[in-house]
């Protein structure tokens, strides 16, 4: 991984994806706000993986069969806030990356995590598309189906895949 | 003082700042924030239920949920102490330090209360939530919240105070 970042981020496609990226007005504005703005938005950005963490996770452990007296469809009514942390984080995230662009496209533990969002991304949404009609015909108390636990599995597994790789770009990143 | 230094300097604390394994200082310090999102996104969830979010969730079924808080309070306890060591010269004199465990601490004193109140033994499980109830869950959601900040907060010290907003 660290070969690939270091690859990736001296291609000429990201090089001047970078330059172009860190002269735009945005970034120079976001970047002379950096001193009180980075270290607020990652306080969001805290407070929005908890958010996230605490409502996607009632809900997996619901899918993988855990808690069986609540209706799924009842669980479900948390995952708005779900959502709310998510975009709460994607904001503060492309703040970051807006001001600093090429710290993440070189930083090994940043493409990690970005195939993990994009694992949690299809999940949800083949989730939504194939699974999410059976939840009507579940009745309480039931096992969930095999696929419902998957689903649970590979979102909880990615989201923290999310949560690992996003905490370790502090320690293997070159500035 | 001089047992703050001792502690820091001890083999322990030592190992915790100097180790560039992964199970060492980043790997410690990835577990406190799991911990955290454990904890708190936990706390959070059962005060979303206690505000009025996803109401056709029985409040009684909720109680199993809390077992992740306690998952993640117990990683982040262990993890605390040991990033404590770590530093302890450092953040047993800050003042933000003190601040953000007097947060958790009123915070957990919240969330107990409201747990003892809709999860008790004597909970009345259908009842509905009263005010004071709903008042500890908000008081709750805020205490986390800011107890996050402190301890983002520690983080940026040198810059908050070369900024002057705060001076701790």
């Amino acid at each position: 991984m660290y070969s690939f970042a270091r690859w990736i981020v001296a291609t000429p496609f990201m090089e001047s994806f970078v330059k172009w990226l860190t002269s735009t007005q945005v970034s120079k504005l976001f970047a002379a706000q950096a001193p009180w703005a980075w270290p607020l938005g990652e306080t969001l950005h805290f407070v929005g993986l908890s958010i996230l963490l605490g409502s996607i996770g009632v809900f997996d452990l619901r899918l993988l069969g855990l808690m069986k007296r609540i209706p799924i469809s009842a669980v479900r009514e948390f995952i708005p806030w779900a959502i709310a942390g998510f975009a709460l984080n994607l904001l503060t995230g492309i703040y970051f990356f807006i001001v600093q662009p090429r710290y993440y496209i070189a930083n090994p533990a940043w493409w990690p995590k970005v195939f993990f969002l994009l694992v949690a991304g299809l999940n949800v949404a083949l989730f939504e598309r194939l699974l999410s009609p059976r939840i009507r015909t579940l009745r309480l108390d039931e096992d969930t189906p095999a696929s419902f636990k998957v689903a649970g599995a590979v979102s909880l597994i990615s989201w923290l895949g999310v949560l690992y790789f996003g905490r370790m770009l502090a320690f293997v990143g070159i500035n | 003082m001089e047992f703050l230094l001792r502690l820091q300097n001890s083999a322990f604390g030592t190992w915790v700042a100097e180790s560039q394994q992964l199970w060492g200082y980043s790997g410690i310090l990835t577990a406190h924030t799991l911990g955290m999102g454990l904890a708190v996104g936990t706390s959070w969830v059962i005060d979303l239920r206690v505000l009025g979010v996803a109401r056709r969730v029985p409040l009684a079924a909720l109680k199993h949920v809390s077992r992740t808080f306690w998952i993640g309070l117990a990683i982040n306890t262990a993890t605390g102490v040991m990033l404590f060591v770590a530093a302890a010269a450092d953040k047993g004199t800050q003042k933000i330090f003190f601040l953000k465990l007097s947060l958790i601490l009123l915070a957990l004193l919240s969330d107990m209360r409201i747990r003892h109140v809709v999860f008790g033994d004597r909970a009345e499980l259908d009842a509905p939530i009263s005010p004071a109830v709903k008042l500890l869950a908000t008081a709750s959601v805020i205490l986390w919240a800011a107890a996050i900040t402190a301890g983002r907060l520690m983080a940026y010290r040198p810059v908050v105070n070369v900024l002057g907003y705060i001076n701790w």
